[in-house]
């Protein structure tokens, strides 16, 4: 039912750039920490960029981390397959429970769920018996949870709950390092310039990037002559203005610190701390509302509120939107604090109820009559 | 002062280099805003004397945008290093969520050093803040002059670094060590906000 990890498919074979080094962290990360860091953690990007690679390696880097750890690779075509064969078969449950088992899931092309509303809701229910019994799964597509056509709003915020990332284009740098290691895994050298002039030309995707190199392959090994920077153009059909002037772009300066990515590089790794600290406070706060729930209050946020408060103040009960532009004219009401909030809501949940002791408000005029215990009680009992 | 606001999803951390005169702690932010994309950063507000010797303070906001669904900003903050400046430096430093302490590597400036270091002591001291709780780690700035005129990173290490913070060798004019040390710190930081907040 699931497909074997490609075992070339590891991180050591898959070139990091400005593009995909947050992604490739936070792969990382998951791998370290299966189902504790980023969960899910959702990668996205468009056709031929490493989506596959890096969830393979993600697959290989938690198995050797941890070799007793089960893990699960499939595309979602293989797992509708399985959970249509296992429906056939009467085997829904079998099924339901093998995934929930799996330490770390990863699900390729995720996009596919489209128009497919049963296995929306069936990934629903995994991921979220996935997330509670602590661990992994990690999705790809190629787009963000929001822009997939037709899919269940609780899907996608669950998706969008744990960490998104998308994997860019890479830069010519990446691109003449990708040229250079795939080269020198076949064994084929080129002369200096060639690599340059075809990582210059921006192929859209790193297979198409593949697909040229092929093609230098083949006609080196053809014609026993070595392809040279011009000749590579004219087997790739590119632009002479296209080729790059290679020496400017890779000597940026020895000894100099690089460019304009560090801020880059500074940022994913901030994000991974700051990811690793707010996945653990998210956890805290639904621990916290399942056992306020499971005593019986209501764990909603409360509703925003159009004043704006002081400015010294840190903590806040209003939601972002109090700055929006709200009917200027409506009247202004009293601030409510928290704890009239909780109280109102309370009280208006208590009138709903019949026979209880502060239902309704009582009408000014019919006072009831006050009787205290004894004086209902005490005379029959006294009788007794 | 820092700042973690669930309701706003937002997380602000104040950072402030700290040190002797002349260490390059003004150097460290211009060169983090030369490389932080105009988006990004906040104006950068100097005030300098004629010789660019800073008068009151540096700062410097940097907003890093969302990250796991919080908006996350840093605001760095740099002291007045000249010994006279002590209760600006004070001010500044009132509710830091982290310390970077730019050391100056000339060997001649050991004692500058030394004496800036007691005097964040005993200034976080003041704001009733141990200095064994902030987050704080060292930079070891021009690192880049000749061998005969500086310490290496391991003599001052030595010579400072008796709290066994992470530390850093940096060319604060050309950039070396710049950002390591502000992802040094910063990670500081955020581990001990997550640690706060579960507590």
């Amino acid at each position: 039912m699931t497909t074997a990890l490609h075992p070339k498919y590891s991180f050591d074979t898959f070139v990091v750039g400005a593009a995909n080094r947050l992604a490739v962290t936070a792969g990382r990360t998951v791998a370290e920490n299966p189902g504790t860091a980023y969960n899910p953690l959702f990668i996205y990007s468009g056709s031929g960029l490493g989506k596959t690679h890096l969830l393979m390696a993600v697959g290989h880097a938690a198995k050797k981390a941890a070799p007793a750890l089960s893990i699960e690779y499939l595309t979602l075509d293989e797992w509708v397959e399985a959970f249509h064969a296992a429906i056939a078969a009467g085997q829904g449950d079998a099924f339901r429970r093998r995934f929930q088992n799996v330490d770390v899931l990863l699900v390729d092309d995720v996009q596919f769920l489209t128009n497919r509303k049963e296995m929306q809701s069936e990934l629903l229910r995994l991921t979220e018996a996935l997330q509670t019994a602590g661990r992994q799964i990690v999705l790809t597509s190629d787009r963000p949870p929001p822009q997939i056509a037709d899919l269940d709003e609780r899907l996608i915020s669950r998706l969008s709950g744990g960490l998104v990332v998308d994997i860019g284009v890479p830069d010519y740098e990446t691109r003449v390092a990708i040229l250079r290691r795939k080269s020198e895994e076949r064994g084929v050298r080129f002369d200096p310039g060639v690599l340059e002039t075809v990582a210059g030309a921006e192929f859209a995707n790193v297979r198409e990037l593949m697909g040229a190199l092929n093609r230098l392959v083949a006609f080196q090994a053809v014609n026993e002559a070595s392809v040279t920077p011009e000749t590579a153009k004219r087997i790739l059909g590119l632009s002479p203005a296209a080729a790059p002037v290679a020496a400017a772009a890779s000597s940026g300066g020895p000894g100099r610190p690089g460019g304009a990515d560090e801020f880059g590089a500074f940022l994913a790794d901030v994000t991974v701390t700051v990811g690793k600290a707010v996945e653990a406070w998210r956890a805290r706060v639904t621990e916290a509302m399942l056992r306020w729930e499971g005593e019986g209050y209501r764990t909603q946020r409360l509703p925003p509120r159009s004043t704006p408060r002081s400015p010294s103040s840190r903590t806040t009960w209003s939601d972002s939107r109090r700055s929006s532009p709200k009917s200027p004219s409506s009247i202004p009401r009293p601030r409510a604090t928290a704890y009239s909030a909780i109280r109102s809501a309370w009280v208006k949940r208590s009138r709903r109820r019949p026979g209880c002791a502060r239902a309704g408000r009582r009408r000014p005029g019919r006072r009831r009559p006050f009787r205290s215990w004894r004086s209902r009680w005490g005379p029959r009992m006294r009788s007794r | 002062m820092s700042l973690v606001n669930f309701t706003m999803r937002e997380i602000t951390c104040k950072i402030v280099y700290y040190g002797p005169g002349r260490s390059g702690k003004t150097t460290n932010l211009h060169y983090i805003y030369g490389r932080v994309p105009d988006a990004r950063r906040g104006r950068m507000v100097s005030l300098a004397t004629q010789t660019d010797r800073t008068l009151f303070f540096d700062f410097l906001p940097i907003d890093l945008g969302q990250i796991s669904g919080f908006t996350t900003r840093f605001q760095l903050y740099t002291v007045p290093g000249q010994v006279y400046y002590n209760a600006t430096r004070r001010l500044v430093l009132q509710g830091a969520d982290g310390v970077v302490f730019v050391a100056d590597s000339q060997a001649r400036q050991l004692d500058e050093n030394l004496e800036s270091l007691q005097n964040l002591q005993s200034n976080l001291l003041e704001h009733g803040v141990d200095i064994r709780t902030v987050p704080l780690v060292m930079q070891y700035n021009k690192q880049d002059l000749p061998r005969e005129l500086i310490l290496s990173g391991a003599d001052l290490d030595d010579a400072l670094n008796f709290r066994g913070v992470p530390s850093f060798s940096a060319d604060a004019l050309h950039g070396q060590g710049v950002f390591e040390t502000l992802k040094g710190i910063s990670e500081l930081v955020l581990k001990k906000l997550a640690a706060g907040s579960a507590a």
